[in-house]
């Protein structure tokens, strides 16, 4: 009896019960390009049994042998349909041709998948929509792009800093092609780093976290580069007021290995040099260069083994450089002064794919990820009467590094479950800010390093989830991440369960819900609410715990037509051990004891999320509307008690709508609200006394107790292409702030002089911006 | 090194200030609640002087600011909010003391020196308002040891100028924590020849001597209004010596005074909090709070010894 129990429990569970099943399993590609295709829906059209191919294009579906309708859809795609009699295993690699008619809906459940899927919170815009919204000063910009989605805002005008569901910006894990970047941003968060041109697609997740990710507490965005067509080479790029980029991509062995490289710079400082190597002249220096540039390299190769085995090397270099060299001299004296200022990132990524069996994937991969800053400066001077050298350098460097390892494999038994599971490690350098000094001056030379010793800790998950459907109607994805974190003798480890349930009410709509606890054990240090290169990030003490999160989401997603899909979702999200410098530290300071700068407290935020999405056709786009309050609290601040988020947000609507009119032109159009960000405003001023006499100071009673006004704005862009002989080319014009609203960026009071009062004012940062850009394709 | 750091900021400082002034900005109205004003006292305690206090009331935000910068009791302070009618209280080691007098603008004076080494303690009675109270020491003298001066034709920040360069000497006390704040003041003594009446006139004018520092030690935010203040996390125990650069246009003859001050912490961070107020701030940072030390109110009880060390700095190029 009880093995007979036993039995039936592992039949069921692996569904061979009462028939043989066969597995057909294969990759999904793009013909023209041969890039692999993640979340093609593989399905039996008679059973409605079916799978998703995973990140890397490997799917595996394991049918009851019989009669099968075999069909792959896939958005932006032509279907492709076999009727066959399935009686072995089978391999059959798929090569799908992109719909060369937008205007056919020949994805017949696009919209019906959203609603068939488990997963909720999740966000994913094709990258040929962010390629055609309008944008600021003409650069395309992902991020820019994701903070049109519910749920997510940016910091302020023009900023790049990601605030998804009241977390800070510091709470996401930006992944380049699995690697973790840490200041995603240029020029202090007015552009990205990420060039478009070689991202194939991007997801944003915000809350119902599958257990394979974890470190950070608010969203997950998860960005793909392009592997490089491996049939053909190709070509894009673009030119425009800001900067211009390149990128080539083809294959080195035709149908085995392909390379992309994509590069992007910014040229203000050559513009500029002609201006300033003149004005230097004028006043009377023998040398005088300074500019300001950031650049970005990606560039990545892949190699197909063979049908089971692929190997992909991936790697970004960007910076930001603002330099400063003087040289004059006078007689026999000679000065020399030279200022370098620069920050940025480096991440490689080695990874192997290996499909073990029609029904085990795996992956491994190793990644070096690097962020620093660096202030550099260095002095010469020389005299002739009396004879005297000398020489002085400083450079300050702080950053992070990570050398981490991961495998993660797919498990798919049968079509009722999909297994993830794997493991990874981390570890991590931190160098907080070390300054090398040297002096020398004829006798006399010093040579010294100070500042803070670096800090290594390691960073250890794994973590199992399965999604399993357990009736017709009612699908979840059950799992569990665990992680932990050692550092300078201390052990912080979590156990993390992530549970998402669906439950299909039709074919067009479904309830969803969710359940995730999320931990973070890396710290941001930063003195201001815009990204600053100096910002530092650190790991937990001893006396600084792992920030926590708890969130529940609970939703509906339903498909209208075929094309259309609206989800409303309600959140609910506790954060613990967040990050606050106790009032009035100073960053930049000599002591080495930050952690007594830091007070930890808690946060809270909830709202509805409201969004409706068009993602193929001639019109096409979404209708996003948020609802959140955003909630802190820190003992020592605004006297303990519970005060709005800078942050916090009542209302956030986003309209993006782009249309193609014919195959020569199409338009683009955003217009955004929100309710003001809080600020803290000063209620009294009092007089303080200096060697010169009285003067006031203001007092402030509330932090953050005051809003600032609605912030709204229209973007509007038209690109024209036109087909040429050796490729395509496109005019792009476009207009920041349409109607030239002066939408408030920062509020301060002021003399009203000649009328004995003071006044606030309110300024404003971009007033309405033109664009033009030129880019092409080959 | 932080100089350098001073100079990233002042480079990012630059970049965004440009970016918002060439922007628009409008008037906003604004709905201040009436709140109840805090009491203010500022009471600097040095055993040179009877001990004074100033008590005023915090006003308004959206009232006018305009003082006057000339001298501590001139007529034009009428934005300032002073209090006439305090009963101000000192108790010297936790024993009463004196009860001050009121002379004018809000000051009230004692009849009695503090001295280094007692604590003080201050109570403030406004009527109708809540008592305020403070309590400080005045910390013990760090004397300069020496100051050598070097005419020098460039300073370090490549200007074509003539710098006079002073070194600093003292030793910081070690076991003890030590903040300080020093300022140059000088008496200035012009005199030239004026042809037309055959004389030689001469005017001698007292002030505060404008300098610049980059002393490795010193953070520029704590540099405010000619003085600057720094504590001895870095130099505790050691003889340093502090390097300052003065314009040669001060030293046209002129008696230089260095005073360095030994400042109680409360005086420090009252300070380092103004000087970060006025310059930090804008759009990208939290608002700073001034410190205060005033229980119930705002202000500073605080006490401070000055060491100075005079020299006689005389531009050889003019010669009367």
């Amino acid at each position: 009896m009880k093995y007979l129990i036993t039995t039936l429990f592992f039949s069921l569970l692996f569904g061979k019960i009462f028939s043989q099943t066969y597995t057909i399993s294969g990759t999904v590609e793009d013909v023209k390009t041969g890039e692999k295709l993640l979340g093609a829906n593989i399905y039996d059209e008679l059973t409605y049994k079916g799978t998703v191919s995973n990140y890397y294009g490997f799917y595996s579906l394991t049918l009851p042998n019989g009669k099968i309708k075999f069909t792959v859809s896939y958005v932006g795609y032509q279907s492709i349909q076999k009727e066959f009699f399935l009686n072995s295993d089978t391999v059959i690699n798929l090569s799908l041709n992109p719909s060369i008619e937008l205007k056919e809906v020949l994805v017949l459940d696009n919209a019906k998948t959203q609603v068939k899927s488990t997963r909720m919170s999740v966000a994913e815009i094709p990258i040929q929509t962010i390629k055609s919204l309008p944008v600021l000063m003409g650069e395309v910009d992902i991020i820019k792009s994701i903070q049109l989605l519910p749920g997510v805002q940016s910091g302020g005008e023009g900023m790049s800093g990601l605030y998804v569901r009241g977390g800070g910006p510091d709470q996401n894990l930006i992944l380049l092609d699995g690697v973790p970047v840490y200041n995603a941003n240029h020029l202090f968060g007015f552009f990205s780093v990420f060039n478009a041109d070689a991202v194939q697609s991007l997801s944003l997740v915000k809350g119902a976290f599958p257990a394979r990710y974890g470190g950070r507490l608010s969203s997950v965005l998860d960005i793909k580069m392009k592997e490089g067509n491996n049939k053909e080479f190709k070509g894009e790029g673009s030119v425009g007021i800001i900067s211009s980029k390149l990128t080539l991509e083809g294959p080195i062995v035709n149908d085995k290995t392909s390379f992309i490289i994509s590069g992007r710079r910014t040229y203000i400082d050559i513009l500029t040099q002609p201006i300033i190597k003149y004005t230097a002249k004028r006043n009377g220096y023998d040398k005088f260069v300074a500019g300001y540039y950031f650049y970005d390299l990606n560039a990545k190769i892949n190699h197909k083994f063979s049908d089971k085995s692929r190997l992909y090397l991936s790697s970004y270099m960007g910076r930001d450089k603002a330099y400063n060299k003087i040289k004059d001299s006078d007689g026999g004296d000679s000065f020399e002064n030279n200022m370098d200022l620069h920050w940025g990132n480096i991440t490689t990524a080695l990874r192997w794919n290996y499909i073990i069996n029609n029904k085990l994937f795996s992956n491994t991969t190793l990644t070096y990820s690097e962020y620093n800053f660096l202030t550099g400066i260095e002095m010469l001077e020389k005299q002739t009467n009396p004879t005297s050298t000398e020489h002085f350098k400083v450079d300050y460097t702080s950053g992070i590094d990570d050398v981490a390892g991961k495998i993660d494999f797919d498990y798919i038994p049968n079509t009722n479950h999909y297994i993830r599971f794997g493991v990874n490690n981390i570890y991590h350098t931190f160098n907080p800010g070390v300054s090398a000094f040297k002096f020398s001056a004829d006798e006399v030379s010093v040579d010294t390093t100070f500042g803070n010793n670096a800090i290594y800790s390691n960073e250890f998950a794994a973590y199992v989830e399965d999604d399993i459907k357990i009736t017709g109607n009612l699908k979840a994805n059950i799992g569990l991440h665990y992680s932990g974190f050692y550092v300078k003798d201390k052990f912080y480890h979590s156990i993390q369960p992530r549970l998402s349930v669906r439950y299909l009410i039709n074919e067009k709509i479904s309830v969803k819900a969710a359940y995730s606890q999320m931990n973070q054990y890396l710290l941001l240090l930063t003195n201001s609410s815009m990204s600053m290169p100096t910002d530092l990030w650190l790991p937990v003490t001893d006396n600084i715990k792992p920030q926590k999160s708890i969130q529940y989401a609970l939703g509906t997603s339903y498909a209208v037509t075929d094309d259309i899909n609206i989800s409303v979702e309600g959140f609910y999200k506790e954060m613990t051990n967040l990050i606050e410098y106790k009032e009035g530290a100073s960053f930049f300071s000599m002591t080495n004891d930050w952690e007594d700068k830091i007070i930890q407290g808690e946060g809270w935020s909830y709202g509805a999320e409201f969004f409706v999405q068009k993602k193929v056709g001639k019109t096409a786009g979404w209708i996003g509307y948020t609802l959140s309050w955003s909630n802190r609290r820190f003992e020592g601040v605004s006297f303990g008690e519970i005060y709005p988020y800078k942050y916090d947000r009542r209302h956030d609507i986003s309209i993006v709508i782009t249309h193609k009119l014919n195959d020569n032109i199409d338009f683009g159009l955003t217009w955004v609200y929100g309710t003001g960000n809080a600020i803290t405003l000063a209620t009294e001023q009092y007089v303080v006394k200096t060697d010169y006499g009285y003067e006031y100071v203001e007092h402030y009673e509330k932090r953050n107790g005051y809003r600032m006004a609605a912030y709204h704005r229209l973007d509007f862009s038209a690109n024209f292409h036109k087909q040429k002989k050796w490729g395509k080319r496109t005019w792009s014009v476009g207009v920041y702030n349409a109607y030239n609203r002066q939408n408030p960026f920062f509020l301060g009071f002021e003399e009203d002089y000649g009328n004995n009062r003071r006044v606030l004012k309110q300024y404003s940062l971009f007033p309405i911006i033109p664009s033009i850009s030129y880019s092409f394709v080959f | 090194m932080l100089i350098y750091l001073d100079m990233y900021k002042l480079l990012v400082k630059s970049f965004l200030l440009l970016l918002v002034f060439s922007s628009c900005s409008k008037i906003v109205d604004i709905d201040i609640p009436d709140n109840e004003k805090h009491i203010d006292v500022i009471g600097l305690m040095n055993s040179d002087s009877i001990l004074k206090v100033n008590i005023s009331k915090s006003v308004s935000i959206l009232q006018s600011t305009e003082v006057s910068y000339f001298n501590n009791n001139s007529s034009n302070t009428s934005n300032i909010d002073f209090v006439s009618n305090a009963t101000v209280k000192i108790y010297e080691n936790n024993v009463y003391k004196d009860t001050l007098s009121f002379t004018e603008y809000g000051n009230y004076i004692a009849n009695f020196k503090p001295v280094v080494g007692n604590t003080y303690k201050i109570e403030v009675d406004v009527p109708n308002c809540e008592q305020v109270d403070a309590e400080n020491n005045i910390p013990e003298k760090v004397e300069i040891l020496s100051i050598d001066t070097s005419n020098v034709s460039n300073d370090s920040f490549g200007d074509d100028e003539d710098i006079l360069r002073c070194e600093i000497t003292f030793s910081d006390p070690p076991d003890v924590e030590n903040y300080y704040l020093l300022n140059v003041s000088g008496k200035i003594t012009y005199s030239w020849y004026d042809e037309y009446d055959d004389s030689l006139y001469v005017m001698v004018d007292s002030s505060f001597i404008d300098f610049d520092t980059n002393d490795p030690i010193i953070d520029q935010d704590a540099k405010i209004d000619n003085a600057i203040i720094f504590n001895d996390d870095v130099i505790n125990g050691k003889t340093y010596t502090l390097n300052i650069e003065i314009d040669k246009y001060y030293s046209d003859s002129t008696m230089l005074y260095f005073n360095l001050f030994s400042v109680s912490r409360d005086y420090y961070l009252y300070r380092k909090s103004i000087s970060m107020q006025k310059y930090g701030g804008g759009p990208f940072t939290e608002a700073v709070t001034v410190y205060t030390n005033i229980n119930n109110g705002v202000g500073i009880f605080a006490g401070t010894n000055k060491s100075t060390y005079s020299i006689l700095a005389r531009n050889t190029d003019y010669n009367y």
